[in-house]
């Protein structure tokens, strides 16, 4: 029904006043290989489709022939974004499918830095997000921050972005040396910052004139189109697992769900740069609140859950991500799915972008913040 | 000597006068390379049976600075001795060279003792080996068929399936669609509920707009396989949650490829895309879907890669024959040999060993192969 039928005879081109447009994949505003064909009247979308798969992998056939560590790295190339974020997920699902007790220390080092990856992911929203409506100040400056914490992933995974960072049952090792040193420094210089972004963006008449009124999207319609994340929170619907179902630590910290009004680019804007300023009093507390002691469960030697199957989603960085896990009692998942949050945040594209210009679908590309390795899989 | 390389120490510049120019400059070229790569290696003055005959200089060759050894090199002349007067390779390398005979011999008697040394503790040890697994065999032999068992006797003391029919929802449910609910259990302290496939759109509907706990919000559409159900192999597999009431449920249907199943994007729209791409790997039709096409794979892809049956390895078809670039002489003989002798295409070696571990679904542990 919503397939772009393209006019091929020279009549009916010249005779429409529409016209079909196709975007990408190779377009550097579709933040990766996504294509999209637009039906146009002028320069207003009346209609468009989008065609992904160009980076299908089939990961989740291959976890299917792996064992169950052997899983993790590839949940780190899902959403290479947020790489800290997957691994979370996955290790917490296969830890809750065997009924391992992970030491707290281990959930707060978890959170700690899992926050940190959600500052990271949404800096490099905000930048990309940023040179697409033409800010090219805002990548340059929210790159730089982004690189302290992949600094603080180096040092504590050896990787920056695919950092394969937890264990089943734990860590592969504690904090190094001078870890809280480097994230308390990050931590304190974060709100300048992110201070320097507002008077850059937010009042700014050019990123008002983008981002205010583009892309509405009720709350109601962003439930029943699936949004989940900093794009449905920009709707007013609170929802966030971090608070609705704990995982990690984040049962003992004190923080605050941002929510938007209006449901238009310029809330969802507002929406994550409070969510960075909630993080980064995550990490603070977190860091105040970490326990001593072992970050190793005891695990068995061959991972074997027990047959059934179970499902667990975390609040990533871009909305919901789950796993459901079907487990036949081998040592090798029956079947692993990811439910990946862009693919069904791009779901609402065609929604949010009907009756807008052009240039505005870039914007709307950028305020779901669609990563295409996770859409594809 | 005229084409010595600069950075040669002065010192070797004393062995420039000997008549054996070509021989000099032959062993410089091996002296350009020896002493940065492997500082271990003897001097060109040794006779290659007495190089290992000489522990102490291999052990002190290691610590010795490289002026030195390309001293030792170059520096034919007895002058390069007195030099490096505290080297040992070289004070050792020159009367190997000069008074050959009796260092021979008594190499030749330090070289069999060593020889005969190094044969006994590997025939020692080799006998301890063996012995060591002799006896750890019996009790190897013994607990190996024991190790596998012991976790399977944890999974059957581990957590199971039980039945929920005394769950408020369930209750509600049942009410309302009668036999449509087959069975209701929860695993881990998660619901599932699976219903009959024809009925599926009523239940989520009456689940959506439920009193109690409204479960508005899909979080997940997906499906699971299983080749061994003959009539109904597919389970299509709704995860529901409740944003109001922080409620999550599991709703289940079976169905095959021939019946497909009812799509419930007029319930929430969306599992547009999920059932999209359901569809896609799996091959499940969705009925009264508005639009049911490939998701992730090309339009004209054939097989459903998600099912069981379909290969891990790369498999030609139409798609591929049609769109790939033409394989290359060279590369079209490279994948006969492959199917020859009958591997894998497109796995490298480590792939293969570690498929190994794995055969007919069960691991065989290193121990366990012969």
């Amino acid at each position: 029904m919503h397939q772009i039928e393209v006019a091929t005879t020279r009549e009916t081109l010249l005779d429409s006043p529409e016209m079909v447009l196709n975007m990408g994949p190779q377009h550097p505003s579709t933040h990766g290989v996504l294509r999209i064909i637009l039906r146009l009247d002028g320069e207003t979308v009346i209609d468009l489709d989008c065609d992904i798969g160009f980076l299908h992998r089939g990961m989740e056939k291959i976890a299917e022939n792996r064992l169950y560590p052997m899983i993790a790295p590839y949940w780190d190339r899902l959403d290479y974004i947020a790489a800290v974020s997957n691994g979370l997920l996955w290790v917490e699902t296969v830890e809750q499918m065997l009924g391992l007790d992970v030491p707290p220390r281990a959930h707060y080092i978890r959170t700690v830095l899992t926050e940190l990856n959600r500052i990271s992911s949404h800096l490099l929203w905000l930048a990309t997000h940023g040179l697409d409506i033409g800010s090219f100040t805002v990548l340059l400056w929210a790159l730089r921050e982004r690189e302290e914490i992949l600094k603080i992933f180096e040092r504590q995974f050896g990787a920056r972005l695919t950092c394969h960072a937890w264990r089943i049952g734990g860590m592969p090792n504690d904090t190094y040396e001078g870890f809280a040193e480097d994230v308390t420094r990050f931590v304190n210089n974060f709100p300048m910052r992110l201070d320097e972004y507002e008077t850059l963006l937010s009042e700014n008449r050019i990123w008002l004139g983008r981002t205010v009124g583009i892309g509405v999207i009720s709350g109601e319609d962003a439930i029943a189109i699936g949004l989940s994340g900093p794009a449905l929170r920009g709707s007013g619907v609170a929802w966030d697992i971090r608070k609705s179902r704990p995982y990690a630590a984040y049962a003992d910290i004190d923080f605050d769900v941002p929510v938007g009004e209006n449901g238009d680019t310029y809330d969802r804007y507002l929406v994550r740069l409070e969510e960075m300023r909630q993080s980064r009093r995550i990490v603070q507390q977190a860091l105040e609140k970490m326990p001593g002691g072992p970050v190793n469960a005891k695990v068995p030697k061959i991972i074997k859950p027990p047959v059934g199957d179970y499902y667990h989603s975390i609040e990533g960085p871009k909305g919901e991500i789950g796993c459901y896990l079907v487990s036949d009692g081998s040592s090798r998942p029956a079947r692993m799915r990811v439910r990946p949050p862009c693919l069904i945040n791009l779901q609402a594209l065609r929604q949010m972008c009907v009756g807008h210009l052009v240039a505005d679908v870039v914007a709307i590309i950028g305020t779901l913040d669609i990563v295409l390795g996770e859409i594809d899989r | 000597m005229t084409d010595k390389p600069d950075d040669l120490p002065e010192t070797s510049s004393v062995g420039g006068a000997t008549p054996e120019d070509t021989d000099v400059s032959s062993t410089r070229a091996d002296a350009a390379t020896l002493p940065r790569s492997d500082d271990k290696s003897p001097s060109p003055g040794f006779v290659s049976t007495d190089a290992g005959t000489l522990p102490p200089p291999s052990d002190s060759a290691e610590t010795r600075p490289t002026p030195e050894s390309q001293a030792a090199l170059t520096g034919k002349a007895p002058s390069g001795s007195s030099d490096t007067g505290t080297g040992v390779p070289a004070s050792s390398g020159d009367p190997a060279l000069s008074t050959p005979p009796p260092t021979q011999e008594t190499a030749d008697e330090k070289k069999a003792s060593l020889i005969a040394e190094a044969t006994a503790r590997a025939v020692a040890a080799k006998g301890a080996a063996t012995e060591k697994a002799a006896s750890a065999g019996a009790p190897s032999a013994a607990t190996a068929p024991g190790t596998p068992k012991a976790p399977v006797k944890k999974k059957e003391e581990g957590p199971k399936p039980a039945d929920a029919s005394d769950h408020a929802l369930v209750k509600r449910l049942r009410e309302q669609l009668g036999d449509a609910v087959i069975e209701a259990t929860t695993f881990l302290g998660q619901l599932s509920v699976r219903v009959a496939a024809p009925r599926v759109v009523e239940a989520c509907r009456r689940l959506r707009d439920d009193a109690e706990t409204p479960f508005n919000y899909l979080s997940d559409l997906t499906c699971v396989h299983f080749p061994e159900r003959a009539d109904a192999p597919f389970d299509v597999v709704y995860n529901l949650y409740s944003i109001n009431a922080n409620e999550r449920v599991r709703v289940k249907a079976a169905t095959n490829e021939a019946e497909g199943i009812e799509s419930v994007t007029s319930v929430w729209p969306s599992a547009n895309w999920m059932e999209r791409e359901v569809y896609d790997l799996f091959g499940v039709t969705f009925k009264n879907h508005p639009d049911l096409r490939r998701l992730l794979l090309p339009a004209d892809w054939e097989g459903y890669p998600l099912r069981k049956e379909y290969p891990l390895h790369f498999m030609e078809n139409t798609w591929t024959t049609t769109h790939l670039p033409e394989f290359s002489e060279v590369q079209q003989e490279q994948l006969e040999q492959r199917r020859a002798y009958g591997l894998e295409i497109l796995s490298t070696p480590d792939e293969r060993r570690v498929r190994d571990l794995f055969i007919g679904g069960k691991e065989v542990m290193p121990l366990d192969r012969k």
